[in-house]
């Protein structure tokens, strides 16, 4: 797609995380300036924080965190942040990597193309501390452009995630936020998701309503108790697999396995492109109503 | 522990299509040490130690593995009649790791066995993977090193020819603190360690991966050997 249209300088290259203080940890950001990368030449970035709270509304705006010049780093520890700011509880942060030859333009003509160039110049580390132990934890990813309405997007999305570890000091959780490079973008996201034991069989279901730019962490033993198939699930191991269906947008899922004296697996999962390239079109949409019908029956798209 | 589903479910939910998950390890020099298959049927998932795949035969104590996902006829069918487009696909997966003291970790293969190209006669295989660029490569995590932490990289060669790389360890105040070169044979594993007496916030650097997305496998321990582990 190579439609241009006008987009703020403080969305061309983003990383949104959220915080993960409900379960224990610090968290930091990680940063690099790799430029200059292939056709983007040398420059500065200015570094700026949006912060909003679980239910999506602005906290911080617009915050200068730094400056970093070609190759710089900087890893933000955004719990020290908060402390600083006197603020409590759990956060979804949109850290703006400003390119500084764009400061002093409004808005800038990009195409889907470009945002995603930009976006694919480097991964982001969001890290976990323990705040007991001190052990670091945390995942590396990139923050497209996502649930912008200038850009053509699905409007559903479809998880699916083998990693569910349930066991003594053990549990799953699937931890997700909802980015957007909109600024007017205010849909809320069901998320649908269904537990499956290894055998395929479906074990619990628990619907949820994630505010734009809010955050929502779900456990899923207390998706099985509420089924009353926790026992169940680990007389047969304690291992299984989320599907999640996204409905009204698409969201950021992190799957977390938590050992409550301080371990943290975090990892994003792989959404249907990295099992079937191609994937898209027909047979993406006859293949998300035959899964509807199958795990979700009911729902409604 | 590897984990992975059965993701043809999820591309044909009515077609109650089977997977075969074949696995296979590799020592660290890149010599196979240990297979395993299963089939999965619609929606299932499999939790296979590698322990129980590899045996003892695992004689360097480190080593990598591929996991080929493989569909039935009828699913290539349907993958056939759904595109126009060449229907490959890719066989993902994930690892666990843990401890008896709490730690967890889970990190997704990162990049596909660029060996051979599975499904197809071995003359199209080497057109298909052709061989593939080696680029140069550094960190964008800064790890910051306490006193009685540890960091060690596990670099893999996921190309079919042998990867002669230099590996450094970089300081944000004090520049490169450490280097060395490894090689690496088609699917073998190197393991390069942080020298003890480096502190600070530091990065790794390569100066080519084997393929382009071939980042190292990083493990960072604390002072009660608590670990967090990434790829990247």
């Amino acid at each position: 797609m190579t439609e241009q249209k006008l987009f703020s300088r403080r969305e061309v290259k983003n990383a949104w995380f959220t915080t993960l203080s409900d379960l224990g940890f610090k968290t930091s950001v990680s940063l690099h300036n790799p430029l200059p990368v292939g056709r983007f030449s040398s420059d500065d970035f200015e570094v700026e924080l949006d912060l909003f709270d679980s239910d999506g509304s602005t906290t911080l705006s617009s915050l200068v965190l730094a400056r970093l010049a070609s190759g710089d780093r900087i890893t933000i520890d955004v719990s020290e942040l908060l402390q600083h700011c006197k603020l409590a509880g759990d956060f979804v942060g949109a850290i703006r990597m400003v390119p500084q030859s764009l400061i002093g333009e409004s808005q800038v003509a990009l195409s889907r193309n470009d945002l995603i160039e930009w976006t694919s110049i480097c991964d982001e580390f969001v890290g976990y501390t323990h705040i007991e132990s001190g052990v670091v934890s945390g995942v590396h990813y990139q923050s497209p452009p996502m649930n912008d309405e200038r850009l053509p997007s699905t409007r559903t999305m479809i998880v699916q995630s083998p990693k569910v570890v349930i066991g003594q000091h053990v549990d799953s959780h699937l931890l997700v936020f909802s980015p957007s490079t909109d600024p007017t973008f205010c849909s809320r996201i069901w998320f649908h998701i269904a537990v499956l034991n290894r055998t395929g069989d479906v074990m619990g279901r628990r619907s949820i309503l994630i505010p734009a730019r809010g955050r929502c962490r779900v456990s899923i033993s207390e998706i099985l108790r509420d089924a009353d198939s926790y026992d169940d699930f680990v007389k047969l191991g304690g291992l299984g697999m989320v599907v999640g269906l996204a409905v009204g947008g698409v969201l950021s899922p992190l799957s977390l396995v938590h050992d409550d004296r301080g371990g943290l697996a975090v990892d994003h999962t792989l959404p249907p492109p990295y099992y079937v390239p191609w994937w898209g079109g027909e047979a993406r949409k006859s293949a998300s109503k035959m899964l509807i019908e199958t795990l979700f029956p009911g729902v409604e798209v | 522990m590897l984990h992975v589903q059965n993701p043809f479910s999820f591309f044909d939910p009515h077609g109650h299509h089977r997977a075969l998950v074949a696995i296979e390890t590799f020592d660290a020099d890149g010599t196979l040490i240990g297979s395993f298959d299963q089939e999965l049927a619609p929606f299932a998932s499999l939790a296979k130690p590698v322990v129980e795949v590899v045996g003892n035969r695992c004689a360097s104590g480190f080593g990598s593995v591929t996991i080929d996902i493989l569909p039935p006829p009828k699913f290539r069918d349907y993958l056939r009649r759904s595109t126009d487009k060449i229907p490959r696909i890719a066989s993902p997966f994930w690892v666990r790791f843990w401890d008896d003291s709490g730690s967890q970790a889970f990190v997704h293969s990162i990049e596909a066995d660029l060996t051979k190209f599975r499904g197809v006669a071995w003359p199209l295989s080497r057109v298909l993977i052709r061989k593939p660029t080696q680029v140069r490569w550094e960190s964008d995590r800064t790890i910051s090193v306490g006193e009685d932490m540890s960091v060690e990289a596990f670099v893999v060669n996921h190309s079919r020819t042998t990867l002669t790389t230099d590996c450094q360890w970089v300081s944000l105040d004090r520049g490169i603190e450490s280097e060395s070169r490894i090689q690496i044979e088609p699917r073998g594993t190197s393991l390069v360690s942080l020298p003890e007496e480096i502190t600070g916030n530091i990065f790794l650097r390569l100066s080519r991966l084997s393929t382009p997305n071939a980042k190292p496998y990083v493990i960072v321990r604390n002072h009660e050997g608590l670990f967090g582990l990434t790829h990247g």
